[in-house]
């Protein structure tokens, strides 16, 4: 079976007929919705209660009812049958503790590598280039199941011609940059980068950058030149922003103390539930939607979408999967839609702001027991 | 050290139309234990007055909030209608007699008690009663003042962040109120005012808590597990009584009776409706399962929409206020999980949700928002495995007296304070909690005549 969102993926990420594309965007949503309502019984039920058939003519994206993200963490959604799933990712176990399950079948995966490639070549270098990765090797350090960051890691590393791994856990299992390798490497490459013209992506967590490398080497007083190389972060700012860190400070230090350009270092958005789907930074600091990707931001009461500039919670849509229906989910990320028009460093998308997460009121109600007391 | 007042010597220092505590506006107490012991020299003016004194007096000031026109109106959505029926004569009579030993004139004077004939027994106020008043529901913190104030004790309210300025503007009303009693004597609702001290800490004042605490008679404790330890391991004189409200859980069970036909189901969906959407759910006396039993000719799939439906009318009678993004998200989470095995009905925005799944057992998790889990059982009976002690309100819709008692005597021998009607779950009487509060407000004596 050919589907149409094969054809959606033929689109370059950031520059395309905008009335084909989204034409081309809805058909494919349609197609999958159609797919996934065949094909994963509780899909079908939920659309159901949600009053939404997928075979009757849409052309609106918000009529697509939306999975929360972290009904990942509790039921196991799937539409192909388990010999068909060939790996499956598992997200980092943030506040709750339990970790999303994504069960990844060869045309998922194969679909997630052409859009995450196809964003990243327009982010970073268009051919694939060095990576220094700022983790530790998932081959040293073992791992049961494949994490988050593995998972994450390995999603940039389609670009690498080659890569490296610059951090080791050490014995009571802190994280630790292995400084020395770093200066070796960075020494024997900087001739290179200017003299060969080679391409040079610095990858790692944005904490993990900011704390491991840039403190560590402004702590020893050290300094390279990399000027050239582009630096790619992800995993949000909650971590740095507790520590007064902002994106401004960080492009600073980086630029002094890597010599890589502000306009070189990349904050990339993405959730393990939409893996392959990624969001770039723009010269202006937002994060853009791609050709595979459409955000819809809605009011947290009324779950109506909400005018662009205004806050509420991220809504994500990509019809690139087809082993679980995780098409349309809704983030508990809160964020705005800042523009629509094609961004001053020319990509077509939308632009928007991650502003944060769901926060508690600090009153709940009474009936918040302690578990002990609670029979299920 | 910070601590603020926001009502004191019959003044408040907040202006409506707040709801929620802004630190900004409030006067700082600089010298907080001359604050307690200025308050302390109050406790003679409540002695002046009569038990029904104090009854005629609450039952002008609820005529007087009744005017479509009265400043309190803006807080219709708050509890304000219940209140002015609770505060009314009737109910506050039979309030305080039956809290009171069956007789509220043990409150002004040596009287003879029927039992024990020849002895005469008086109920002296404890004192100086502090109340710590949760955020979640408004009214109960005024229910609790005007118990403190029944029992002619002082009163000094800490009172929450949020909502914690309607306190202070309902207390600047008592002033509205002044009348002569049947004797001549004036009653005036401002010193009755006076007798009562609203303030505001940040919950990390540890110190000023523990110089609250320390100067209690009475501790009378609402909110959830982390609040009632902080309150409860506070420094306190070793014959303080404690009164606590702390974190509980209600459901409802219907019988098949009342699916036996549309008409029957509709109207126990309509009583429900009323018990889960009052105080935005947030009460402890608020239904979060219904537990509903087979066998009724209405299907579970049905009355969900029927509940649906009520739930729809009730909530444009009884607005509510905005969730916050994490309680939305956590609903949103159950309305897929329930979506994929089961039956939902909920409003298109965050206002109600009703979930059914057959793969789903138990008592459910509260998310609130108006959200109600539906269960089947096979038998009400079924139910008695899963109560306990940490269970406040059980709306009970069964016909059969006989079976009705039988499971009232089994849930609360397990542990359930009270099983009203549905419908009537979220009406506050006593005993609550398993006490009748102003008994343990007052110091009894006695002596033989």
């Amino acid at each position: 079976m050919t589907f149409k969102v094969n054809e959606l993926l033929s689109f370059r990420s950031s520059s395309y007929n905008s009335n084909d594309r989204l034409k081309l965007f809805i058909d494919s949503m349609k197609e999958m919705a159609i797919y996934h309502y065949e094909n994963c019984q509780p899909y079908q039920n939920f659309c159901k209660n949600n009053n939404f058939n997928p075979y009757l003519e849409t052309n609106r994206l918000a009529d697509y009812p939306y999975i929360p993200v972290n009904i990942f963490k509790s039921s196991k959604l799937a539409s192909v049958p388990e010999s068909q799933i060939v790996t499956t990712v598992q997200s980092s176990a943030t506040t709750s503790g339990i970790p999303s399950k994504i069960p990844v079948d060869f045309e998922t995966s194969k679909r997630q590598t052409i859009a995450s490639s196809s964003v990243l070549k327009s982010f970073l270098f268009p051919k694939r280039h060095h990576f220094f990765i700022l983790d530790s090797d998932p081959k040293v350090t073992l791992n049961p199941e494949m994490t988050a960051r593995i998972a994450a890691t390995r999603g940039f590393l389609i670009l690498a011609k080659n890569y490296e791994y610059f951090m080791n856990y050490t014995s009571n299992g802190k994280l630790s940059l292995d400084t020395e390798k770093f200066i070796n490497f960075c020494s024997s490459l900087v001739p290179s980068l200017r003299e060969q013209n080679i391409n040079l992506t610095i990858f790692g967590f944005t904490f993990i950058i900011y704390e491991y490398l840039i403190k560590n080497l402004q702590k020893r007083k050290i300094t390279v030149n990399l000027r050239g190389a582009k630096l790619a972060h992800i995993g949000g700012w909650k971590k740095l922003s507790e520590k007064k860190v902002d994106s401004n400070k960080f492009k600073s230090d980086i630029q002094k103390t890597l010599g890589v350009l502000p306009a070189d270092v990349v904050d990339f958005y993405g959730f393990t539930e939409q893996m392959g789907i990624i969001y770039g930074e723009n010269s202006l600091g937002y994060k853009m939607t791609s050709a595979y990707s459409e955000i819809i931001i809605r009011d947290p009461n009324t779950l109506e979408p909400v005018e662009d500039g205004q806050i509420g919670l991220i809504q994500a849509l990509s019809p690139i999967f087809s082993s679980y229906p995780g098409i349309s989910v809704l983030t508990e990320d809160l964020g705005r839609i800042v523009s629509r028009e094609i961004s001053p460093c020319g990509r077509q998308g939308i632009s928007f702001e991650v502003v944060g997460r769901a926060e508690a009121a600090e009153v709940r109600g009474c009936g918040d027991l302690m578990e002990e007391k609670m029979v299920f | 050290m910070s601590v603020y007042s926001l009502f004191s010597e019959g003044q408040g220092s907040t202006k409506v139309p707040e709801v929620d505590v802004d630190v900004s506006t409030l006067n700082q107490i600089h010298d907080f234990d001359a604050f307690i012991e200025h308050h302390k020299n109050r406790k003679n003016i409540l002695l002046d007055y009569k038990i029904d004194d104090i009854l005629e007096f609450f039952d002008c000031l609820a005529s007087s909030w009744e005017s479509p026109s009265h400043p309190l109106q803006i807080y219709k959505n708050f509890g304000l209608s219940y209140l002015i029926q609770w505060l009314r004569h009737p109910n506050l009579c039979k309030l305080s007699d039956i809290s009171i030993n069956n007789n509220r004139k043990y409150l002004d004077e040596l009287t003879e008690n029927p039992i024990y004939q020849g002895i005469q027994f008086r109920a002296h106020p404890q004192g100086l009663i502090c109340h710590w008043i949760a955020g979640n529901v408004p009214v109960l913190g005024i229910i609790s003042l005007v118990q403190g104030i029944l029992t002619k004790n002082l009163n000094l309210i800490r009172t929450s962040k949020s909502f914690g300025s309607i306190m202070p503007n309902i207390l600047e009303t008592f002033k509205e109120i002044e009348f002569r009693n049947d004797q001549g004597d004036l009653i005036s609702g401002g010193k009755i005012a006076k007798t009562v001290s609203v303030i505001y800490y940040e919950k990390d004042e540890t110190e000023i808590a523990n110089v609250l605490s320390q100067n209690a008679d009475v501790r009378v404790i609402w909110g959830g597990h982390e609040a009632v330890n902080a309150v409860k391991n506070l420094r306190k004189t070793i014959d303080c009584t404690d009164i606590i409200f702390g974190p509980k859980y209600s459901y409802a069970i219907i019988d098949n009776t009342f699916l036996s036909d549309e008409r029957s189901a509709t109207e126990a969906s309509q009583r429900l409706a009323f018990d889960i959407a009052t105080n935005d759910q947030r009460g402890c006396n608020s239904p979060h399962t219904l537990f509903i039993e087979k066998g009724g000719k209405i299907s579970t799939e049905r009355f969900c929409e029927l509940m649906g439906k009520s739930l729809r009318s009730v909530t444009k009678l009884i607005p509510k206020t905005e969730l916050d993004t994490v309680t939305a998200t956590e609903i949103l989470n159950k309305r897929a999980e329930y979506g994929f095995t089961g039956k939902t009905v909920c409003s298109e925005g965050m206002e109600w949700s009703v979930l059914f799944s057959r793969a789903k057992s138990g008592l459910a998790n509260p998310c609130y928002g108006s959200t109600i889990f539906i269960r089947e059982i096979e038998d009400i009976f079924d139910i008695e495995p899963l109560v306990n002690t940490a269970h406040q309100s059980v709306g009970l819709a069964i016909s059969d007296v006989s079976n009705k008692s039988k499971l009232v005597e089994e849930l609360t021998r397990r542990g359930v304070s009270r099983c009203p009607d549905i419908g009537k779950m979220s009406l506050f009487e006593v005993p609550w909690d398993g006490i009748f509060p102003m008994g343990k407000m007052v110091r009894w004596s006695y002596y033989h005549k």
